[in-house]
């Protein structure tokens, strides 16, 4: 039973995963860079969230009326000022330029919210839904829903419309998708902006579910490089996949381990990946 | 590379004779910092900057290193100053034990693997009996010596390690070894044709440069008396290194020197005079005005390329 419980609360968190990883997937796919910053801008926002509800009262769902136009707008500053003067070149200028971000974002954190953990509780943060033996957390519930409507729309985005038809060929083959007359750069900027928006919605769902402390974004950065990496680049089923297992594989863990060896099963993962097949478990050879 | 090498022979040795005279023990403290900072940066340039494999993880090696003196200390009673180098022995094994499946990765997946690594070894030395788990582990000196007596031995050993890693440095610069680094650096597959060992000198240049942070990272457990995971495996370490590196210039001898001193200055008068949080601030600010606007390092602004 004790199993049951921790593969259906694998499901549930590998489904909030997801929402995060599919940005950071489509980033990597159409652009060629890793946003290390992806995390920390999804910490950002559930910092948030937690100001408009413990000062305003403000439900963290409503609140991304708040967060997500932010997101976009560091997305959007993001590309025109890091991002696009170093795209095509060298992997590294872009990986330094979002560490050094990275650093920006934690310490405006840490001025404004202190290094105190902080958690998003309304009303319903403490109940839970039980069907036969199996418990489900309310929030877990509602991470799990939001996530998948983000998950959803953006495969559907991906395959049904022409922009998503452009950022799919821009993924696959820039060159080719430049001749037929796809502007690449700009398909980049509205992927990227995209893919941060991703993190406004898994931000505010971290917060409901998780504790959260300014350095966290370090953990959670590591899970989604995991998720994207198992998954194979730039493709929404393959992330779900990946996040299912990284999911169900902690759950499964924390069960039969002390808890805290759950944090090694991502990074213990990703690196595995790496070593054994570097394009990822459910992705394609590029 | 007469000159070179004379200067840094000649400015160690001068930095050696400050605990001979009634200089603060702050003032010690700070360029023992320094004489670290320059060590791991100069190191993780041997590997980044002269053969282009940028590792995001390099705090790993440090940490290492400082938790295997810890450790021999407590189970053995052992000197640091014996116990340094096997520090750096063992972040040397463990870097060639995971080189082969991740020099073959591509840059972006090689950081994020060199990433990876450091925070497995934190969360592991976090988290396990053997390592002190989050309780960390004391590296008492005896009581019989004083403070400064301590402190001032210390640092003369951290010199002795700074001066190998940069005379290493200097070396590579100059020998076969660089230019093959070099080589592979700017294309390495170009390089396997003409018959440029790769694999066999990746496995080097990361060797050489695991081995000097380790050693650094024994005699730093030493220095302070308590490690935990969070003091030694903390990822800004290695971010902070990198920055060090490029600030002065990746892939010059001098570079790593001049970035180290500069930014551990700077994050003294930071701490001491704001907070933590605004040195990461200003270091992000400075990592990506450095790499948009000075890609080359403060060497390249100058015009100067020593070494």
């Amino acid at each position: 039973m004790a199993v049951l419980q921790a593969v259906v609360t694998g499901i549930l968190v590998g489904g909030i995963y997801a929402a995060m990883a599919v940005g950071l997937s489509i980033i990597f796919g159409v652009l060629k860079i890793i946003n290390v910053a992806h995390a920390a801008i999804a910490l950002l926002c559930a910092y948030v969230a937690y100001t408009a509800f413990s000062v305003f009262g403000v439900d963290p769902v409503a609140s991304l009326v708040l967060t997500l136009p932010a997101a976009l707008l560091i997305g959007g500053a993001m590309f025109r000022f890091l991002i696009r003067p170093v795209l095509g070149r060298p992997p590294l200028l872009s990986l330094l330029l979002l560490f050094g971000f990275v650093n920006v974002l934690e310490g405006v954190m840490l001025l404004a919210w202190t290094a105190d953990p902080r958690a998003l509780t309304p009303s319903y943060s403490a109940s839970s839904l039980q069907v036969g033996p199996v418990i489900f957390s309310t929030t877990r519930l509602l991470g799990f829903a939001a996530s998948s409507v983000v998950v959803g729309g953006l495969a559907v985005f991906l395959r049904r419309s022409f922009l998503g038809r452009a950022i799919r060929a821009t993924m696959e083959d820039p060159q080719a998708a430049l001749l037929m007359g796809v502007n690449t750069v700009r398909v980049s900027m509205i992927a990227f902006v995209m893919g941060v928006g991703t993190a406004a919605v898994g931000g505010t769902v971290l917060g409901l579910v998780y504790v959260f402390y300014p350095a966290l974004h370090f953990l959670w950065i590591g899970k989604l490089f995991c998720i994207v990496v198992l998954g194979g680049v730039g493709s929404v089923g393959g992330v779900l996949a990946g996040a299912t297992v990284l999911g169900v594989a902690e759950s499964l863990t924390a069960t039969f381990f002390p808890a805290v060896w759950a944090e090694l099963v991502a990074y213990v993962l990703l690196v595995l990946t790496l070593w054994i097949r570097p394009a990822g478990l459910f992705g394609r050879l590029a | 590379m007469r000159r070179p090498l004379l200067v840094t022979v000649g400015a160690t040795v001068l930095a050696a004779l400050l605990p001979l005279t009634e200089s603060p023990i702050y003032l010690i403290h700070l360029l023992l910092v320094i004489a670290m900072y320059i060590t791991l940066a100069s190191a993780w340039n041997l590997l980044g900057g002269f053969t282009g494999y940028p590792s995001f993880g390099h705090g790993a090696f440090f940490g290492l290193g400082a938790y295997t003196t810890a450790i021999l200390f407590r189970d053995f009673g052992l000197s640091p100053f014996l116990t340094a180098p096997v520090g750096g022995l063992v972040a040397a094994a463990f870097s060639a034990a995971i080189a082969y499946p991740t020099l073959r990765l591509r840059e972006e997946y090689f950081a994020i693997a060199t990433m990876s690594m450091g925070f497995i070894l934190q969360v592991v030395a976090r988290n396990w009996e053997f390592t002190g788990g989050g309780l960390g582990l004391y590296a008492q000196p005896p009581e019989s010596y004083d403070i400064r007596t301590i402190k001032s031995l210390l640092y003369l050993a951290m010199l002795a390690v700074m001066l190998a890693t940069l005379l290493v440095a200097l070396w590579v610069r100059h020998s076969r070894l660089g230019f093959g680094l070099a080589a592979i650096r700017d294309g390495e597959e170009a390089a396997g044709t003409l018959g440029v060992p790769t694999v066999r000198l990746k496995m080097l240049a990361l060797i050489l440069s695991t081995f000097f942070p380790g050693t650094a990272g024994g005699l730093w457990a030493y220095y302070i008396t308590y490690i935990d995971a969070e003091a030694v495996f903390e990822p800004s370490i290695s971010i902070n290194v990198i920055l060090m590196s490029i600030l002065g210039g990746a892939g010059t001898v001098l570079g790593p020197v001049l970035g180290a001193t500069l930014l551990v200055v700077l994050s003294e008068v930071i701490e001491i005079t704001i907070t933590g949080a605004v040195k990461l601030v200003m270091f992000g600010a400075i990592l990506m005005a450095v790499v948009l606007y000075l890609p080359g390092g403060l060497l390249s602004w100058t015009g100067r390329r020593a070494g």
